[in-house]
C-alpha cells in the first residue's frame, strides 16, 4: 500500500514535469537563443545552453530603428486604455449597481450584447469609421494614438465584472453615507472604489494584457512605422531578419518581459481572477 | 398632470428632483456607454452598408447592389479560407481542450508544489500570439530548429520541411493554437472540477465504484456545462485567428493556411477591396453570433 502510494506520487510528478516542459520549455529556448552569439546559434548539433552569456543581441535590439519606439507606443497605448477602461467602466458599473433610472435593464442588456460581437470581424467597418473622426487630420484617427486606443478601450466585460462586484458590497455602507449627506459621486469615490480594489485590479490587468498583446486592430490602424505597437513591429522584424535567430529571440524576450513581470508580481490577483472567471461566468 | 391643484406644486418639485436624479445617473453612464456603444453598434450598421458598395480608397463608396455577394459565392479562395479556418478551429479546439482537461484532472489532486506548476502552466496565456508564434517558428526551423535535431537524435532521418509543406504547416498552426488554448483553459476546467460536490464521490465509493467509473459517471457529466462553454469560446476565438498565421506561414504554402480573417484583411487592406472585406465580415458574423447565443442558452439551462 505504502509503495503504491509512492508510485502514484511519482507518476504525478513525472506527468506534471512533462507538462511543465511543454509550456515553459519554449520560453527557456527563446531565452537561451537570445543569449547566444550569432555564430553559436548556427552550430550543428545545437548547444542547449549558451557557451557564455552574450548580451549584445539586446543592445542591437535597442539600437533598432523601430522596436524601441514600438515598445514605447505599446506602453502608452496599454496604459491609457487601461486607465480609461477602469475609470469609465467603474462609473457605469456604479450606476448599474446602485442607482435607479429609466431604461436600466435595457441598457445593461445592451452592454452584455456588446460582449457577443466578434471583434475581429469589425476591423473593416471600424477602420472606415475612424477615417472620418472629427477634430483630426484628413485621415481621421488612422495612424494615431486615438485610433489605437479609443475604439477598443472600454469593454462590456469590465462593466459587467465591476457591476457584479459592486453589488456584493453591503448597501448599508453607502446608505449611511447618503444619510450623512454624501453625494453619489462621493459614495462612488470614497466608499465603493476603495472597497473594490481586487476587482479593479483584475479589470486593469486584463485590460493591459489585452491591449499589450493586441495584434489585428493595431495592424489596421498603424500605417507608419512610428505608430507600430510592439506586436506589429515584432512580426515585421521577424520577416526582415529572416534567419538572425539570436536577434529575433532577443526581440521576443524583450516584448515578453513586461507582461511576465506583471504576471509574477500580481500572482494572487491573477489566481483569484481566473478561478472567478471560470465559475462566475455562469451566474 | 396631477388631479388636485393643492398638491400640484409639490408634485412638480419632486418630479424635477427625480429628473435631476436620473440625469445624474445618466452622467455616470455617459462616458463608458458612449464609447462602448459607438464603437460596437455603429460598425455593425456600417458593415452592412459597406457590403453593398464598391469601396476602393481613396475613392468614396459606390453602391453596387449584390455584386460583392455574387463575388463571394464564386470566390473559391474565400471558400478555401473558410475550410482552412474550420480545420484549424476544430483541430486546435479538440486537442487544446482535451489537454486542458487532462492537466486540470492532474492538478485537481493534492501534491506538494502544485501551485508552482499551476503558475507556470499559464505562461503562454500572458504572452502574445506573436511571441508564441515566433518561438515555434524557430523551434520548427528546417535547418537549425531544435525539433529536427531531436528527431534525428531519435532516429528519424528525413524530417519534413515543416512550414513549407501544406499539411504540416496546418498541423503546426493547430499545435500552436492548441498549446495556447490548453494553457488558457486549465484554470477554467480546474474551477469546474473543484465545484463538483465531494458527496457524489463518497456515495459512489460506498457503491464500490472505481476511479475510472467515478471519472466517467460523475466528473464528466458534472463539468459538461463548463466544457460546452469552453468549446464555444474556443471556436469563436479560433475562428478569428490571424496573428500566429501571419508569423508562421503568412497563409502559405499555396493558401493552405490562409484563414478567413487573414483573407478578409488581405482583400480589404492589401488589395484595397474594402467593400468586399465588409461582405466577408458580414457573412461570417451570424455564425459566430449564433454560437454565442447558443452558449448563453445552454449555460442558462445548466446554471
Amino acid at each position: 500500500m505504502k509503495t503504491k502510494q509512492k508510485m502514484n506520487k511519482m507518476i504525478i510528478y513525472v506527468l506534471a514535469s512533462i507538462v511543465l516542459i511543454v509550456f515553459v520549455g519554449p520560453y527557456l529556448w527563446m531565452l537561451a537563443t537570445a543569449l547566444k552569439t550569432p555564430g553559436e546559434v548556427m552550430a550543428w548539433p545545437p548547444t542547449i545552453l549558451p557557451e557564455k552569456l552574450y548580451f549584445e543581441n539586446f543592445v542591437t535590439i535597442w539600437q533598432n530603428s523601430v522596436l524601441p519606439r514600438a515598445f514605447l507606443n505599446s506602453v502608452i497605448v496599454a496604459l491609457t486604455a487601461t486607465v480609461i477602461n477602469v475609470f469609465f467602466a467603474s462609473l457605469a458599473a456604479f450606476a448599474f449597481a446602485r442607482l435607479d433610472f429609466p431604461g436600466k435593464n435595457g441598457l445593461f442588456l445592451t452592454v452584455l450584447a456588446t460582449m457577443m460581437i466578434p471583434s475581429g470581424l469589425m476591423v473593416v467597418p471600424l477602420f472606415s469609421m475612424i477615417r472620418h473622426m472629427p477634430f483630426a487630420g484628413a485621415n481621421g484617427w488612422l495612424d494615431s494614438y486615438a485610433g489605437l486606443i479609443i475604439p477598443t478601450a472600454v469593454t462590456g466585460f469590465a462593466i459587467f465584472l465591476l457591476r457584479q462586484y459592486f453589488m456584493s458590497i453591503p448597501k448599508d455602507l453607502d446608505d449611511q453615507a447618503t444619510i450623512d449627506g454624501c453625494s453619489r459621486l462621493k459614495v462612488y469615490w470614497k466608499i465603493i472604489m476603495p472597497l473594490s480594489r481586487p476587482a479593479l485590479g483584475l479589470v486593469a490587468i486584463f485590460s493591459f494584457l489585452g491591449n499589450w498583446n493586441e495584434y489585428l486592430w493595431h495592424l489596421t490602424v498603424a500605417r507608419s512605422e512610428e505608430m507600430y505597437t510592439l506586436q506589429i513591429a515584432l512580426a515585421r522584424f521577424q520577416t526582415e531578419h529572416n534567419i538572425e535567430w539570436t536577434l529575433i529571440m532577443a526581440g521576443a524576450t524583450t516584448a515578453a518581459i513586461p507582461m511576465l513581470i506583471i504576471y509574477f508580481l500580481l500572482q494572487p490577483l491573477f489566481e483569484r481572477g481566473l478561478s472567478g472567471i471560470g465559475t462566475g461566468m455562469k451566474d | 398632470m396631477s388631479k388636485s391643484t393643492s398638491t400640484m406644486g409639490h408634485q412638480t418639485a419632486s418630479h424635477s428632483g427625480k429628473w435631476k436624479k436620473h440625469l445624474g445617473a445618466y452622467m455616470f453612464l455617459a462616458p463608458a456607454l458612449t464609447l462602448l456603444f459607438t464603437f460596437s453598434f455603429v460598425p455593425i450598421l456600417y458593415v452592412i452598408y459597406l457590403s453593398f458598395h464598391r469601396f476602393r480608397l481613396p475613392e468614396d463608396p459606390v453602391f453596387i447592389g449584390f455584386e460583392n455577394y455574387i463575388r463571394l459565392f464564386s470566390d473559391s479562395v474565400f471558400w478555401t479560407s473558410i475550410w482552412n479556418t474550420l480545420v484549424y478551429t476544430i483541430g486546435s479546439m479538440f486537442i487544446g481542450l482535451f489537454a486542458a482537461l487532462c492537466i486540470a484532472v492532474l492538478l485537481n489532486r493534492s501534491f506538494r508544489g502544485k501551485r508552482f506548476f499551476k503558475v507556470f502552466y499559464f505562461l503562454p496565456t500572458v504572452t502574445s500570439d506573436v511571441i508564441s508564434a515566433m518561438i515555434f517558428f524557430w523551434i520548427f526551423d528546417h535547418n537549425l530548429g531544435i525539433l529536427n535535431y531531436l528527431l534525428t537524435k531519435a532516429g528519424f532521418s528525413a524530417a519534413p520541411n515543416w512550414l513549407l509543406d501544406p499539411f504540416w504547416a496546418m498541423m503546426i498552426l493547430i499545435v500552436v493554437g492548441a498549446w495556447r488554448g490548453a494553457s488558457y483553459n486549465i484554470p477554467i476546467f480546474l474551477a469546474g472540477l473543484g465545484s463538483v460536490s465531494k458527496s457524489y464521490y463518497e456515495a459512489a465509493e460506498i457503491d464500490g465504484a472505481n476511479g475510472w467509473q467515478k471519472f466517467w459517471k460523475i466528473t464528466i457529466p458534472s463539468i459538461m456545462p463548463i466544457s460546452v462553454y469552453c468549446m464555444v469560446m474556443s471556436i469563436i476565438g479560433s475562428f478569428q485567428v490571424v496573428a500566429i498565421v501571419d508569423v508562421l506561414t503568412d497563409g502559405g504554402p499555396r493558401n493552405s493556411t490562409l484563414v478567413a480573417l487573414k483573407y478578409l484583411w488581405q482583400q480589404s487592406f492589401e488589395f484595397n477591396y474594402v467593400g468586399y472585406g465588409a461582405t466577408i465580415s458580414l457573412f461570417i458574423f451570424p455564425f459566430l453570433l449564433l454560437l454565442t447565443w447558443l452558449n448563453l442558452k445552454l449555460s442558462n439551462r445548466g446554471g
